[in-house]
């Protein structure tokens, strides 16, 4: 059993995820009708979680009956201050994708910009970031998880304590103040106590009452003081599809530059290689 | 025959305990009319198909069509983003597909965009001539969601594998309640697609089934009631009736099978055939009082004179229909057995049940037959005609079926699931509708398979797609073709600014592979595996029957078969291969059918009569009229198609009990007399009256199908009624002659055999 399940000292540092970090935040915003929901989901929102982050890691896609697919890849990711957040996602492996990288600039207004970079093509485009349904590179994970979702925009609501593999956590349910802006209709997380990190997250269509995806933390572990999952599931749960997220590196406030996530980094795969660890 | 009597209170127990078992057993009965439940589960086509839908989505749907000169405005358009939101909430639906919700690939500032075509942000930016432009400067959808004129605009709802008819009805009343709630009713001008026609299918075997049931059943009665004006005998007939009718398909219901349009041709078929068999037992038992019998010695008389004739016509009518279970299309098959073992149970019960009950409670004389009176005449000259001038019938007959033969070979096989309806009824004007102002509603999928992961990615796969494609945009029959090549297509486009140069297919299998990688929408994993292993092209042809898609099919093939494929396999599939399937299945259904029906009723007449040449005999009265309604087919330009199909053997079934009947009683006559003329005049004296009041009967009732709105059962109805006519027509002029002539042939053969080798 990865997680801890006794109690953790109290500010414990909070775990980034790969990109589930992000997909944790996303589920959690203000409530207004549950004081006690609104309360635990700015805890998890406002959790520490480094300056920077590098992690060289894993994508591997599972389909019953075939053969995994995996990526690896590096992510880096800045917190500019002020709610400005920066990511730059390279991919290294299979060849044929090879430095395709993502660059995301997450503003504090809650608007996005983000550039894609085909080697092939030799040039990055920018790409919508409105785009909260698409599928990231094909995976289980849709735009929207990634992102941080700001805790005011959705409406929380505490709803029981669950043991949950062997955790007694807390189960939130969030569901957006705007139907518009996310394409779930609701989430239910059950989140460490401590760690204020989900474990799992219940993923509904709007108008729907059984889950369609799932998300599930498969180790959590503190790297220099925070707490961070390094093995992830998600799981669509009409077709059994699978992405798996694994961390082999995970390295905090390197004081990575700026530099780092702009359009030259993005096209130039060789600066870019110079910040790995 | 002798059969165990019982007491007439617990043949009437019996009876009602059977009406109310099989009649709670009609409250399971499975209405399903789908195209799954047509095609037999084992046959390739159907595992490929079932394998294919694992993996893709099903291509049956219902399609929405509105129109009007302001579909792009406010007033039509949000209402139309609030119909596709609110039936992509219905559980029933696995997407819809519309111009909110549809991929739109194209360049953005500095980049390149996958969002929707059309949904409400970016409307908000356009005004409706930008937003018409919009959709229709799509290459993707402007081909199957907006007409060229942007006047009509469809939305596609595409539901979750749905298990039966009923569920499809749910969605169709969903649907038009949605449609209804976002204020679109006035500009709906068409609902169609594969769903609906299943739809708008099961609604019409339920209502031939509510009408033709009471109308054929309340035909029946009357006629026995005007014949025999016995309240007795109109009661027990009706609750025969309603038991054998409650049987037959609750056996349906006990072998899982669903109630199809075929089957809903079971109802008023048993229903048909219960009153001719009552008509014998009625008329023998009239017969009885008109000699004086009463009471038990009544009931057995006429017992003796229709026990062993009603068995062996229940056996001959049984084969006939259970030749039917040949067929591969299983409603077929399902409806034969079904109705074979519907028939052998009413003979039990015609036998078993209600001559005691008549035992029990026949007291006082019964009417005497005048209203068959003028059916004497009738068959005394038909029966004069034939004796009297046996080889000019035969040669007339012979001449007439010879003339007629070649007509067969212009029988079409053919199957349009549209043509069962009338060209006004909603459902074809639907989908000429939609045919018109968008696509064709027939879809059918090449199915490109290699078996290595990411062939797909590779530019000389695609390449081949490609040529493929390019082939079949040019056949006149294609309205609409997608594949994974469109939209990798359009990323390269919208990659380079939408640059005419770009929309192809790019060489670099990096690109290629990364173009794929980073496509973020849903269309793509529609139209190939995650594994890129399979992949396919979807087509929607301007035809609808089975023949010409099957034409279709055949030409594709052999252009597939010239192309270098490589290492790819092709396949054609979805539903119009299904369907184009079911032609072959038929004819093979019908020849296998008809053969074991006749060798069925031979060995039959075999084991009755218990003479080769007897047997041979009494085939052939039989045999010319299923030339003739093939021939009538032929003439009429009337297709072999689902339920046409079952007709040949149902009236082969049919029509020889009046050939057992006649000659039952011609051998019955010519054993105690010895004279063949005399034997001939009694036996159509005596039974001929009940034979054409039967087939009349029945007839009739045929007849009455034959004014169903719905094609099948039409069709179903008159052509069985002809050959039933056609049948008695042989049975009253062609065996009188051919008696007479075999007669005259064994007399003379008599005579002229040496003396040696007489006994």
């Amino acid at each position: 059993m990865p997680f801890p399940s006794r109690p953790l000292p109290r500010r414990a540092p909070f775990w980034r995820v790969l990109l589930p970090l992000a997909l944790t935040c996303a589920t959690l915003g203000p409530a207004q009708a549950d004081p006690e929901g609104t309360r635990l989901a700015q805890q998890v929102y406002d959790r520490p979680d480094g300056r920077d982050l590098t992690t060289r890691g894993t994508m591997v896609l599972q389909e019953r009956g075939h053969a995994p697919r995996t990526r690896e890849m590096f992510i880096y990711r800045r917190d500019q201050g002020g709610g400005e957040v920066s990511t730059l996602i390279r991919f290294t492996a299979p060849g044929d994708i090879a430095d395709t990288g993502l660059l995301t600039i997450d503003h504090r207004a809650g608007e996005s910009d983000q550039w894609v970079y085909l080697p092939a093509l030799g040039k990055p485009r920018r790409i919508p970031a409105a785009r909260q349904g698409g599928r990231f590179v094909g995976s289980d994970l849709f735009y929207e998880d990634l992102r941080d979702r700001r805790v005011a925009l959705d409406e929380h609501r505490w709803l029981r304590q669950e043991t949950y593999e062997g955790v007694k956590t807390e189960v939130l349910e969030s569901t957006p103040v705007d139907p518009a802006n996310s394409v779930y209709g609701k989430r239910l997380s059950w989140i460490h106590p401590e760690a204020r990190v989900a474990l799992r997250i219940d993923f509904f269509r709007p108008g729907q009452n059984q889950p369609f995806k799932r998300f599930t933390a498969r180790r959590l572990e503190r790297i220099q003081g925070y707490w961070t999952v390094t093995d992830s599931l998600m799981t669509d749960l009409g077709s059994g599809h699978q992405t798996r997220m694994t961390s082999t590196l995970t390295r905090y406030d390197r004081g990575l530059d700026p530099v780092l996530f702009s359009r030259r980094a993005l096209e130039d795969p060789a600066f870019e290689s110079r910040f790995r660890p | 025959m002798t059969v165990a009597r019982l007491s007439g209170v617990l043949a009437l127990t019996l009876l009602l305990l059977l009406g109310a078992i099989s009649g709670a057993l009609l409250s399971r009965i499975h209405l399903d009319n789908a195209p799954e439940a047509y095609f037999p589960s084992d046959a390739p086509a159907v595992r490929f198909e079932s394998r294919l839908r694992e993996d893709f989505p099903p291509d049956q749907v219902l399609i929405a069509l509105f129109e009007g000169d302001d579909l792009f405005s406010d007033a039509a358009l949000q209402p139309l983003f609030g119909l596709v939101e609110a039936l992509e909430r219905n559980p029933k639906v696995e997407r819809v597909l519309a111009v909110s919700s549809v991929d739109h690939i194209g360049a953005a500032a500095e980049g390149f965009v996958v969002e929707p075509l059309l949904d409400d942000d970016i409307a908000a930016g356009l005004d409706s001539e930008q937003r018409r432009q919009r959709v229709l400067d799509d290459r993707l959808a402007a081909s199957y969601l907006v007409a060229d004129d942007g006047q009509a605009m469809a939305l596609i709802v595409r539901p979750i594998e749905l298990g039966d008819s009923l569920q499809r009805l749910a969605l169709e009343r969903d649907t038009r309640a949605a449609i209804a709630a976002a204020g679109l009713e006035g500009r709906l001008t068409a609902l169609a697609g594969q769903v609906a026609l299943d739809v708008a299918q099961l609604r019409a075997m339920i209502r031939d089934t509510l009408t033709f049931v009471p109308a054929t059943m309340g035909l029946g009665l009357l006629i026995i009631w005007l014949l025999f004006r016995r309240v007795l005998a109109v009661a027990v007939s009706a609750l025969v009736i309603a038991v054998v009718v409650n049987l037959t398909v609750a056996l349906l219901v006990l072998a899982g099978k669903p109630y199809t349009l075929v089957s809903a041709i079971l109802p008023p078929l048993m229903s048909a055939l219960t009153i001719a068999s009552l008509i014998h037992w009625l008329n023998a038992l009239s017969q009885a009082a008109q000699r004086g019998l009463s009471g038990p010695a009544r009931v057995d008389w006429a017992r003796r004179r229709v026990a062993r004739p009603t068995l062996f016509t229940a056996l001959t009518t049984a084969a006939g229909l259970a030749s039917l279970g040949f067929s591969s299309i299983q409603p077929i098959a399902a409806f034969g057995l079904v109705a074979a073992a519907g028939m052998l149970a009413q003979s039990a019960i015609v036998i078993g049940l209600v001559p005691p009950i008549f035992a029990r409670w026949d007291r006082g004389s019964w009417h005497s037959g005048h209203a068959l009176r003028p059916l004497d005449h009738a068959v005394a000259w038909l029966r004069h005609l034939g004796m009297r001038h046996a080889g000019w019938v035969l040669a007339i007959a012979a001449l007439v079926l010879a003339l007629g033969v070649p007509q067969i070979w212009r029988i079409h096989t053919e199957t349009d699931m549209l043509r069962f309806f009338p060209e006004a009824h909603p459902i074809t004007q639907a989908n000429t509708r939609i045919q018109d102002r968008l696509i064709g509603t027939t879809t059918l999928e090449l199915v490109f398979h290699v078996g290595a992961r990411d062939a797909f990615k590779r530019p000389e796969h695609l390449a081949v797609i490609d040529t493929v494609q390019d082939w079949l945009e040019d056949q006149p029959e294609v309205s609409h073709t997608l594949s994974m090549v469109d939209l990798i297509e359009e990323m390269h486009w919208g990659f380079h600014d939408e640059r005419a140069d770009y929309r192809t297919l790019p060489r670099d299998p990096r690109l290629i592979a990364q173009y794929l990688f980073i496509y973020d929408g849903t269309d793509l994993y529609e139209l190939v595996d995650r594994e890129f292993a399979r992949t396919r092209l979807t087509l929607n042809l301007d035809i609808r029957g089975a023949r010409a898609i099957n034409a279709f099919i055949a030409r594709t093939e052999a252009h597939l078969a010239d192309l270098d494929l490589q290492d790819m396999e092709v396949r054609v599939a979805g539903f119009g291969r299904l369907f184009a399937d079911q032609e072959q299945l038929l004819i093979d259904g019908q020849i296998r059918g008809l053969a074991a029906a006749v060798v069925l009723i031979s060995l039959f007449m075999l084991a009755m009569w218990r003479r080769p040449g007897d047997a041979a005999l009494c085939m052939v009265p039989n045999l010319a009229p299923i030339l003739l309604i093939f021939i009538a087919m032929g003439v009429l330009g009337i297709w072999l198609d689902m339920a046409t199909a079952m007709i040949a053997s149902v009236t082969a079934g049919i029509a020889i009990d009046d050939t057992i009947h006649l000659f039952h009683a011609y051998r019955r006559h010519l054993a105690a007399h010895g004279s063949r003329v005399w034997a001939l005049a009694r036996a159509y004296q005596h039974t001929g009256r009940a034979v054409v009041a039967t087939t009349l009967i029945l007839c009739g009732q045929f007849l009455l199908l034959g004014t169903s709105a719905f094609v099948p059962t039409r069709e179903f109805g008159l052509l069985t009624a002809v050959g039933l006519l056609t049948a008695l027509v042989f049975d009253l002029l062609l065996l009188p002659a051919l008696l007479i002539a075999v007669g005259r042939l064994r007399d003379h053969r008599h005579r002229v055999r040496p003396h040696w080798t007489r006994h």
